[in-house]
Formats: structure tokens, sequence, C-alpha cells
């Protein structure tokens, strides 16, 4: 395959055909690929695989049809799904579900994977509630108040969720993808290979952002858990300390008053 | 964990007191103890076995850091130990020890930092056994071991492994686990040896010739070298336990001795420690100077000897084995000379040995366990001096040796995730604790599967594509495909694969998050095979793939993640270890808003406000990166030739 490249490159346009193995009827494929043909620009262009090329229209409508309605339920399920972020991974689904039926019922919890990330990286879920208002409700409340998860103070964080959150998503109707082999001697091609760079020194960038932000979240967590536990020494002491009365007598020589009764 | 042999009549004894402790001033502390023939002290390594599997050859490596007795006799294990762990490679992700250069085949990694799996209380019974462990660090505090310590050492570790964070570190820290590192490193020579010293000459005066040059072809040379000498106790035990019962304990005290004194002239730029600990090594590397067999050895050895007091430590190390060697098979006259050298170095000893020296009593008598001599490069030293006989407590010792040269070599190659596998046995180390004491909060496993029945339900059931993309990645057939427009499809992923690279694939998008960027798309791709996967990203690379949006395709080799639910996350703190247990177990109860008129209302702001200013900068990032991007912008439409 290498070889290939070296030498024969040409300039050509290739449509993309569905692969041979998946599970579709090939008239489909057949129809799907005439139907994006008649979709191309003008140019007469190379094409790898174009079995026909007049476009039955009115034959691949109901395919057509069938692709839109998926994409149409696609798009209300995502509407009606809340992206909760900064959540623990030690929530199980059943916490999340239980935490989120406070606000009406939960159809389905999707964890999304982090593969790529860093490992610290706090877990995101898909959370689809049964109608679009109860989302916009959860998004509301999460964002007003901090609302807790299997732990506290870190607040969840919920926003509206987006079709490209879904791995599993079907394709948007009508959309045909072109790719061509650029040629070494093409004057974009340098330009493409900048991108390429580009590219990898995005992801660069991303990932430190992200492990910066991840230093400090540990820094703020590792502050406030000395607060806590601080204050929660005060409060012990104090509590002791009436409990034992020490307080009350004490105060009683200031003559100052003191605070909450013995329980 | 279970109570490995108390009640089955292994002999137990304490050692030296050390102070009494406990709230009710119920604990007695020790400095060290007997158990089952052995003499076990603070701050030696020992071998623990896997509760979980009785007979398991899995055991591993700690350091005991506290020892300690309820005196009143409701504890259900009245004895135990805080055992601070030392983690085999094998026992860290591959994923982990990635950029972890040059991790040796017995070397180990001291558990550092903080976190669950750095320490746990264990019932004094679940030791099986002591076994050596020399720190070849280059650090300053680090007394440094010679090579013939290091080679005849069971283990070695110069590093440590940050149970917090996960990652191996270079630098140990000044404390770990509450233990001046000091402890940590090799140990001081001290008196003990000298004990010991006199102990084998006892045991070793019927020299068995035979003995050791049957074990010299089989005494493999220990894998590689640092090239320092470092004090351990355990290696100085080590040595002893191996001559222990067997050949020229006399001509051993002597080389060492006489070796001492050399190295002590030579080497005056080690401590005295290092001279005592290369003492201590070149005994238990009798096997060890065998590179040749039986006469040949000693030929070596006559070579080494003769230049004794100059160079490295190595060269005395193996100078003095060799004298060891030597003077026991052939030269009885140097027996003389040794004896005297050795009452000297009896009294150069630390204190440390003394306790040790009740140990290499017993020893002689029972290690006659095993036979032949285990040709596995992990064998400890005492096997190889002690040729046929091999001194472990337990059979299973060696085996164990074995499995872990052999573990460590498969497991790099097969990548298994190390969070299943280590948190499996945290579960069984996580101890109870022992009411009353005070040191034990903070080292036990905590959060960490207090559920496992939520974990196992979620995580035990992999997806299917996840399934499929872990085997791909262990086969290295996953390419990570960037620089893709954000909202294509896992199929229009497939088949832009097949069209222009025309590989069968199966691929994922990944999702579009708030951390991720979001102008950019990217996708998980299975290849069927390693070259299907090397081609394309060839291809990929030297050529241009470019797709109707104007984006030239980019792909790497993926790196993913392994399995298993992360350790830690920051922003939820707890307070007592009571709360904390009520928590996790009505863990579903506690979701809840919070009141403004709470602490927790107030951290959980401080939580907003981070996310804030992090989104804000990552924003601008990528905003930024948008801008780039456009101004870059290709043409797809090619003027045709």
């Amino acid at each position: 395959m290498t070889i290939i490249m070296g030498e024969d490159i040409k300039v050509r346009v290739a449509t993309v055909k569905s692969s041979g193995l998946r599970d579709r009827d090939t008239k489909r494929d057949a129809d799907a690929v005439s139907l994006l043909d008649t979709r191309c620009h003008e140019n007469p262009q190379t094409r790898v695989t174009t079995p026909r090329e007049e476009a039955p229209n009115t034959m691949a409508n109901p395919e057509e049809e069938e692709e839109e309605e998926k994409y149409e339920s696609f798009l209300s399920r995502v509407r009606r799904t809340v992206y909760v972020d900064e959540l623990t991974p030690h929530a199980s689904k059943s916490v999340v579900e239980s935490a989120f039926s406070q606000f009406g019922t939960v159809k389905d919890v999707i964890f999304l994977p982090n593969y790529l990330g860093p490992k610290e990286l706090p877990t995101g879920v898909l959370v689809e509630m049964e109608s679009e208002q109860t989302a916009k409700a959860v998004i509301e409340t999460v964002s007003q108040f901090p609302f807790m998860v299997a732990g506290m103070p870190r607040p969840v964080r919920a926003s509206a969720a987006r079709p490209a959150m879904f791995s599993d998503r079907p394709k948007k109707p009508g959309r045909t993808i072109q790719f061509r082999w650029v040629d070494p001697s093409d004057a974009e091609f340098d330009k493409a290979q900048r991108v390429k760079r580009l590219v990898r020194k995005h992801t660069a960038e991303a990932a430190f952002m992200i492990k910066k932000q991840l230093e400090e979240a540990e820094e703020l967590a590792k502050q406030q858990s000395e607060t806590v536990t601080t204050h929660h020494k005060k409060f012990e002491m104090i509590d002791k300390l009436t409990h034992d009365r020490v307080a009350q007598e004490l105060a009683g020589r200031y003559n100052i008053k003191c605070g909450p009764p013995h329980r | 964990m279970e109570e490995a042999a108390g009640d089955e009549g292994l002999e137990f004894k304490w050692g030296k007191k050390r102070r009494v402790g406990g709230k009710k001033k119920d604990v007695q502390f020790y400095e060290s103890f007997t158990f089952d023939g052995d003499e076990y002290s603070l701050y030696d390594s020992v071998l623990v076995g896997d509760a979980s599997e009785q007979d398991s050859h899995e055991l591993f490596v700690a350091k005991i850091i506290k020892i300690w007795e309820h005196t009143n006799k409701r504890a259900k294990n009245p004895r135990q130990v805080k055992l601070l762990w030392f983690f085999r490679p094998s026992e860290i992700s591959p994923h982990l020890l990635e950029g972890v250069q040059d991790v040796l085949a017995n070397e180990l990694f001291l558990a550092s930092g903080e976190g669950p799996g750095l320490a746990n209380v264990n019932p004094l019974e679940a030791i099986c056994g002591k076994c050596s462990v020399v720190c070849i660090s280059k650090d300053k505090r680090n007394p440094q071991p010679t090579d013939e310590e290091i080679k005849s050492a069971d283990f070695v570790f110069r590093r440590a492994f940050d149970v917090g964070s996960s990652r191996v570190v270079d630098t140990i820290d000044d404390k770990i686990a509450g233990v001046d590192v000091t402890f940590l490193f090799n140990r001081a020579g001290s008196k003990q040896e000298a004990t010991n010293v006199q102990k084998i000459q006892e045991d070793m005066n019927g020299s068995l010739d035979s003995l050791k040059l049957n074990s010299l072809p089989a005494c493999v040379s220990v894998p590689e070298t640092e090239d320092n000498s470092i004090e351990s106790s355990d290696c100085r035990e080590r040595s002893y336990g191996g001559e222990e019962g067997k050949e020229k304990g006399l001509s051993k005290l002597a080389e060492e001795r006489s070796v001492k004194d050399s190295s002590v002239q030579e080497s005056s730029a080690h401590g005295k420690e290092h001279d005592a600990c290369e003492a201590s090594g070149f005994r238990g590397n009798d096997c060890d100077g065998s590179k040749a067999q039986g006469s040949e050895v000693k030929k070596q050895f006559t070579k080494e000897k003769s230049l004794p007091a100059e160079a490295r430590s190595s060269d005395t190390c193996d100078a003095s084995g060799s004298r060891v060697k030597h003077s026991d098979s052939e030269k009885p006259q140097a027996n003389d000379v040794k004896k005297p050298l050795t009452k000297q170095k009896s009294v150069s000893g630390g204190e440390r040995y003394s306790k040790e020296s009740n140990g290499l009593d017993d020893r002689p008598q029972k290690k006659q366990k095993l036979d032949g001599c285990d040709t596995d490069a992990f064998k400890r030293p005492r096997d190889k001096v002690t040729g046929d006989e091999v001194p472990p407590e337990k059979p299973s010792l060696v085996k164990k040796h074995r499995d872990l040269g052999v573990s460590v070599s498969e497991r790099r190659d097969a990548k298994t995730a190390k969070k299943p596998s280590f948190d499996g046995k945290l579960l069984q180390r996580a101890e109870d604790e022992t009411l009353g004491d005070d040191y034990e909060r903070g080292y036990q496993v905590i959060e960490v599967k207090q559920k496992p029945d939520a974990v196992n339900s979620k995580w035990f059931r992999p997806l299917p594509w996840e399934e499929s993309m872990r085997e791909a990645e262990k086969e290295e057939r996953v390419v990570l495909l960037q620089n893709l427009d954000p909202t294509y499809t896992s199929d229009e992923v497939q088949d832009i694969v097949y069209s222009a690279l025309s590989e069968q694939s199966t691929a994922r998008m990944i999702e579009r998050t708030s951390v991720t960027i979001s102008h950019t798309g990217e996708a998980l791709v299975i290849f069927n095979s390693r070259q299907a996967a090397e081609r394309a990203i060839r291809r990929l690379d030297k050529g241009c793939l470019l797709l109707s949006s104007g984006r030239p395709l980019v792909a790497v080799f993926a790196k993913i993640n392994p399995p298993g639910k992360l350790s830690s996350f920051y922003g939820h703190t707890k307070l007592q270890k009571t709360q904390m247990r009520r928590e996790t177990r009505d863990r579903v109860s506690t979701s809840r808003g919070s009141q403004p008129n709470t602490l927790e209302y107030v951290m959980a702001m401080e939580w907003y406000l981070h996310r804030a200013r992090s989104d804000h900068a990552f924003q601008t990032v990528i905003k930024r990166q948008l801008e780039v991007k456009k101004s870059l912008r290709i043409n797809f439409k090619a003027k045709l030739p």
C-alpha cells in the first residue's frame, strides 16, 4: 500500500461507499451512492464506486425518509438528555439514577468512557429524562443550586446534551463525505502537512489544559479537606466542652452568656 | 486474611520490646519477634501471602514498619504488623510503566505517597517469610550496596511508586508512611553481622565442598547490578541465612572480614556501613561469584582475590566472594587468618544484627527443605549459596520467585490492567482497624470498592465494543484518527477507512464533551491486524488524505487508558472513617442539593469558581486554535491538472 502511495498518486475524487461487509442490502447501498452522486458537484470526476449514473430519486426516497426519521428521533432524544459532568467515578449507574429521579423519571443513564484523557478526569454521564421539559428543569436546578451526587462538596455540572456526545448516533442524512489523496506536488500539500502538525499541537494543548485543571482541582480539594477537618475539630471541641459543662463554667466566671444549651 | 499458622503451632516468640501505647495502654509495641523459626525485626522485608488464594504462589513483598500486640485478649488478631508495601512491576499496569526505564527483573517499587495500597495492618501470622530487598538507589542517604549484595538480593528497589498519583517516581520522600526514610534504605552494618558471622562459623564448620561445587553451576548469576553497595539488613540477613547450614562459614567470615578490611582502606568514600554490607553481601554471594564452574570458579576467585584492596566495591565484592570460595575449597591456611578477622568483624557489627542472630540460630535446622538449586534467576541467594538446600521457609517462596520471573516478563507484554488486580488485592489487604491505635488512620484502603456489587455490575460487563477494543489494544491494532469533522458518526468513519485506505475496520467516535476539543473529531479505529494499522498510519502520515471538510486526517497509535475505576476523585472530602463508611453504604441516598447557610455550600461555590476559571481558560485556548485552523483552510476542490 505504501508503495502505491509514493508512485501513482493521482488526484482523484472518490465518493465514500459503505464498506462491503456492512449489514445493509447492496441495493440500498447502490441507491444511496447514486443518490449521493447526484448531489456531488458538477465537475467530471473519477469516481471509484458508482454503480449507477442516474438518480432515481423516487426509489431512494423511502430509505432517505427512514434515515431522516431515525435522525429526528435521535435529535429528540438528544433534547431530552442532560449531560452531567464532574461526577465521581465511584458513582454507579443506580446512584446516578436515583439522584436524578428526584426531578422526574430517568429513562437511561449512559456513562461516557474516558479512553484517552487523563485518569483523574471526572466522569461524564448522559442522563436521558422522559421529556424535554424535565431535562430543562434538571439543567436549571443543577446550575442554580449545588447538587452533589455521591459525595460532597464538589457539585456536578449539568448542561444540555449535544449530538456529538453520543458515540452511537445515526448519520446525518443527506450528507456525503468525499476525500482525496493530495499529491505531494500539489500546492496544498504543505499546508495539509502543517495542518496535521497543528492538530497534534492542539491535542497536546488541550491535554495540557486538562492537566492543569486537574491539578488545580486537586489543590482545591486538599485545601477544602483541611478546612473541613479543622472546622470539624473546632466543632468537636466546642461540643465536648459544652458537653462537659466546661464552657458553661467558664462563661459563668467571665460573665458571658454561653451558647447552645447542653443537650 | 487467613491466620497463616497461628494456631498450628508455629512457634512464636517476642523479641525486643519497645514501648507501650494505645488508648488504654493495652498495646505493646515490639522491635522484633521470632516466628516459625525466623526472626523478624522492624524494617525487615518480608513476604506476605495472598489472602484471597490460599495456595497461591503470589507473595507480596513488604517492609515491617510497626509491630505490636494487644494485651487485652478481646482482639481476634492480637498480634499485628503494619506493612509498607513494595510493588512488583507485574502489579503495576504497563500503561504506567512506560517511560520507566530499565525495570530490572527483580526490581520492586516502594510504595510511597498517600493513598490506598501504601501500607496495611495485617495479622502477624500473615507473614510467610523473610526476603532480602536491597536498595540500589543512588540517593545520598542510601548506603550503597556491593555488587555481590545486589546480585544475591531477592529483590532490589530504587524507585518508588506513588499510590496517590499512580506514578513511578524516582526520588524517595523523606518520610513514607510515617517512617523515616533512613529505615527504608539499606541499613548500616552492625554487630549483628558479627554475631551472625559467628553463627555461621559454627554451622559451617563442616564444609561441603561438593555441595558448593554443585551449587555453583546451578547458581545463576543474578540479574544485573547497580554498582553500589547498600546496606540492607535484609541483605545481610539474607547472606547470613545463606551461609548457615552450609559451607565455609568460617572462611566466609574470614573473607568478609578481610574484604571489609580492604574495603575499609580503599573505599573511604563509602561509609562504614557500606563495608559491612559488602561483607555481608559477599557471604550471600557465594554462588554469585560463580561465573565458572567448579575449579574455574576457584581460579577466577583467585584472580579476583589478587586485587582485593583496590578499586570499586564490586571488585571487592567479587574478591571477597572469591576469597570465600577459594579459601573454602582449597586453602585451609586462609581459615586461620580469617578467624581472627572474623572476630574483629564481630565487634564492628551493629545492634541490628543481634536481633537477627536469633533467627539465624534456627535457620540451619530449618532450611533443609528444598532440594536442588533453582536455576531461576530470582532464586534467593540463600538458595544459591546453600546449593541443594533452599533456605526459605516454605517451598512456595521459591516458586514464587519463579512465578515472579515469569509473570514479570509476560505481564509486560500482555498489558494486564493494573487496577482490577490491584484493587482485588487491596480488598484482601485491607484489614480490620485496630481500635485505639492512632497510627492506622490514613493508611487503610478506604473508599475503594466498598460496594463491590455495584462496581462489579457496572464494570464487569463491558460493552462489546469495549471488549473488542481491549483485545485489539493488546495486539496494537487500535488507531486514533484525529481531525475528523465532529459531526461524523462511527459508521461514516468506518466508511472512510474502507474507501480511502481499503481496510475493514470498526470505529467509534469519541464523544465531544466539555473536556475535549469541540471543533475537531476523533475516533478510535480497530483494524484487523497490526500491519493494517501500521499501513494506515504510514499512509496517512506520509501522504495527505483530505476530507471534504478540508481536513487532512491524522492517525496515530492509540494510547488507551487501562480499564478499571480510578481511585481518586478530587473534591470529595470525608470527615472520619466512621462517617464515611456510613456514607458509602448509603451512597444512594446522599445526592442532594445544598443550603446556602452551610460550609458545604461555601465549598461548593469554590468549586464553581474553579470550574468557571478552567472553562474560561479552556475555551480561550480552543478559540485561538480555531482561528489558527481557519487561517490554514485548505481547498478541497483541487484544481485538476
